[in-house]
């Protein structure tokens, strides 16, 4: 009667497609800070530091960006 | 059937119009709190922003729905060949049980599925109408009861993992700025679940409207919804997520747990996610329970976060009783409509009327822009009304600051 099957797959996805944008984004949060404060001291760590976390978020805008694909049917 | 006959068809085709538009309304501003709760709590958007971009995306979302709905009541009931006719008569009587105990759950604060709501309705007034056999009872479990009961428990766990994450991955970052960055993050989730709520639930009620017109033999069987009834749905829908049932914001973002920048990412991370999953894996979630669920989780996922369970217990409750209030009311409504034309008369009457009443009591203690991120009373049936919180040394007549006194400021309720 229930489809086990398909929601165990809905909650893998859901897992996994939340902790990979929370994950990303701390990285990039994390990133973001230590390039600012590594700035002062090594500029040249601090530039890689935030091209890193720039990336990262970049990452994220693409993940909504996916999202957005996925609800809006004209899309797909 | 001749009951149902007996007021005039476009009268009732006409009624059963208006009410699905109001019931899209109420449905509107149930579910603003499932995207914006957490933005409105942590403060990444003001309350009369964020319900502004939760309208809009819902406006948009409606118009980018483009799946009809074959039935009305996704095969919950016997509809169709072979099964019964659901006449404008029993939609109408399900459409009041639907709003009724829509907005009897807002004046409780309470999130509850706006879609369980219908169902328990049409149900209810099947029912009445024709009998226990035309419901499914396969249906009811397989796409009701067991999602109701997965839904929260999915997201919670999600939520719960997703909230450890961040707080593990940020630790020892500079607070503020960390939680400043997460706000960004929630503007971005929290639109995602707007966007995804219009292509949903605006749907539901082009489709109620859309089998109505084809049920009275105003449009073609088989053929979509008429352009002015994706717009007014989608108007009506954006407009109910504007006025924002603040309520039930208050209970999501501030009544169930303590929501930090982090927190409201994890939770609207996962909302997003498990919502996404939902509709594109095939096993339909209520995104209600969904958005309740992931705070839940995201409260229990912070140290020494606490759950109110009290308020997490009284959803629950909520949510079990949705179907079957709604269907009683809507069986009530029913039996009166059978009566005829009169039936119909008194039973708009007797709903506008108790509508009428609860906006009245909902003004005893108003929610709106201001005070949404207040504290929630735990008490709901207080019967006084709210005073302002004088402070106790009002004999030493000090001009300080008047304790919990919202300042008039800039989300003035009139404002834009």
């Amino acid at each position: 009667m229930i489809e086990w099957g398909s929601f165990v797959i809905v909650a893998v996805a859901s897992l996994v497609g939340a902790c990979l944008l929370v994950t990303i984004a701390a990285l990039g949060i994390r990133l973001f800070e230590a390039g600012t404060r590594a700035r002062g001291v090594d500029p040249r760590t601090g530039r890689l530091a935030l091209a890193g976390a720039r990336a990262l978020f970049g990452v994220c805008g693409a993940v909504v960006l996916f999202g957005v694909y996925l609800i809006v049917p004209a899309l797909h | 059937m001749k009951d149902s006959i007996a007021v005039d068809i476009s009268l009732m085709v006409a009624l059963v119009i208006v009410l699905a538009l109001f019931f899209d309304f109420t449905n509107g501003f149930h579910d603003t709190a499932n995207a914006m709760a957490t933005p409105i709590a942590t403060g990444a958007l003001k309350p009369r922003v964020a319900v502004s971009i939760a309208a809009v995306l819902n406006l948009v979302g409606a118009f980018l729905s483009t799946e009809v709905a074959r039935t009305i009541s996704g095969g919950l009931i016997r509809e169709g060949d072979g099964g019964i006719q659901i006449t404008p008569t029993m939609i109408f009587a399900g459409l009041i049980g639907a709003i009724m105990w829509n907005l009897a759950t807002w004046l409780l604060g309470l999130p509850s599925s706006s879609s369980h709501a219908l169902f328990g309705g049409l149900i209810g007034a099947v029912v009445v109408g024709t009998g226990f056999g035309a419901i499914d009872p396969g249906v009811l479990l397989s796409k009701i009861v067991f999602p109701a009961v997965l839904a929260p428990v999915i997201a919670a766990i999600v939520a719960f993992v997703a909230t450890k994450l961040a707080y593990g991955l940020t630790a020892g970052r500079t607070e503020d700025s960390a939680r400043r960055r997460f706000r960004v993050g929630q503007v971005f989730t929290s639109s995602l679940v707007s966007l995804a709520h219009g292509t949903n639930d605006a749907q539901k009620t082009m489709g109620v409207i859309t089998l109505t017109l084809i049920a009275a033999g105003f449009q073609a069987a088989g053929t979509g919804p008429e352009f002015w009834v994706i717009a007014v749905c989608a108007l009506a829908i954006a407009l109910g997520t504007y006025v924002g049932g603040w309520r039930i914001i208050r209970t999501v973002g501030t009544g169930i747990t303590d929501v930090s920048p982090a927190q409201g990412f994890a939770a609207e991370a996962s909302t997003t996610a498990t919502i996404l999953a939902s509709s594109h894996l095939g096993f339909a979630l209520s995104t209600t329970q969904v958005a309740s669920g992931s705070v839940i989780g995201a409260g229990l996922g912070r140290k020494r976060g606490a759950v109110r369970w009290r308020v997490a217990g009284r959803i629950g409750i909520a949510w079990l009783v949705t179907l079957p209030c709604a269907a009683a009311m809507a069986a009530i409504a029913e039996l009166v409509a059978r009566l005829g034309p009169l039936g119909v008369a008194a039973d708009a009457l007797a709903g506008a009327i108790v509508i009428a009443l609860m906006f009245r009591r909902s003004r005893r203690n108003p929610v709106n822009s201001r005070n949404v991120t207040g504290e929630v009373p735990i008490i709901e049936h207080t019967p006084t009304v709210v005073m302002p919180k004088v402070p106790p040394i009002i004999a030493s007549a000090k001009p300080t600051k008047p304790a919990e006194t919202p300042k008039p400021a800039m989300t003035e309720e009139s404002a834009p």
